[in-house]
């Protein structure tokens, strides 16, 4: 019987979304504050970038990175924080991790195909 | 058989993270990725808002990210995300070991700076791609 660790996925999915959001989110965020202290409406065309195929997919693997990155970060934090991890901690953090992606891939090909 | 040592387990607090501040920048670092999974779901509801309101959904998400709520958010999360991001580059040289040529002989490792370089290039070409996409929607 194999009892291999299911760990690396999820380790691989926490690295490829830290890296995702240590080159994405920081633009993203001054671009954000910058249109929510200006007129706005002139320097945050995200709509027209999620209408285009690129800016729906870069898009989807931010939030999907951040996600995984993100819950699989608390997930450990947890136990740093004397909280004793279970599966039940495991199915929570991950499933929210795979709702958030699979919305906001809904969300995206669904807008993408209106635009069409 | 029975065991009746009884052996010594040091109490650890909660509050452990708090007495020493190396201690205490590890457990911020870990706690950056609370602001980055919110900002996932900023990003998620911005998607939500373009399938719920197709006709007006640039106006209703200008109008939320004008939200003062929604700008200090932004603000605070910012400062974690630079500092994830600042953190996150400086232990690739440690979690990702490459030597300088393929030969068997080879003992020496890249140096961290080549990492470190490499990274922040690739950051700032990324952040000019963003910003210029978000400002001119290309």
């Amino acid at each position: 019987m194999s009892t291999r660790s299911n760990e690396p996925p999820f380790w691989g999915l926490f690295g490829f979304g830290g890296m995702v959001i240590a080159f994405a989110f920081p633009a993203l965020l001054i671009c954000m504050i910058i249109a929510g202290l200006s007129d706005g409406h002139s320097t945050f065309h995200i709509t027209e970038i999620m209408s285009h195929w690129w800016g729906a997919a870069a898009l989807f693997l931010i939030i999907f990175g951040a996600a995984f990155h993100g819950v699989h970060r608390i997930l450990y934090s947890l136990h740093d924080l004397k909280f004793h991890t279970t599966l039940v901690h495991k199915i929570i953090l991950y499933g929210l991790a795979v709702c958030i992606s699979l919305a906001a891939l809904a969300a995206l090909v669904y807008n993408y195909i209106q635009h069409l | 058989m029975e065991s009746h040592r009884k052996p010594y387990i040091r109490e650890v607090k909660r509050s452990w993270w708090l007495s020493n501040r190396v201690y205490t920048r590890y457990m911020i670092r870990e706690g950056t990725a609370v602001l980055s999974l919110l900002v996932s779901l900023e990003l998620l509801a911005i998607c939500l808002i373009t399938v719920i309101f197709p006709d007006n959904a640039q106006t209703i998400i200008v109008t939320m990210i004008q939200h003062p709520a929604i700008i200090i958010f932004n603000i605070i999360a910012l400062l974690a995300v630079m500092f994830h991001t600042v953190t996150w580059f400086s232990l690739m040289p440690k979690a990702v070991r490459v030597f300088r040529s393929s030969s068997p002989k080879e003992t020496r490792l890249l140096p961290a700076h080549f990492f470190l370089i490499s990274l922040w290039l690739v950051t700032i070409v990324a952040s000019a791609i963003i910003a210029l996409a978000l400002i001119f929607a290309v």
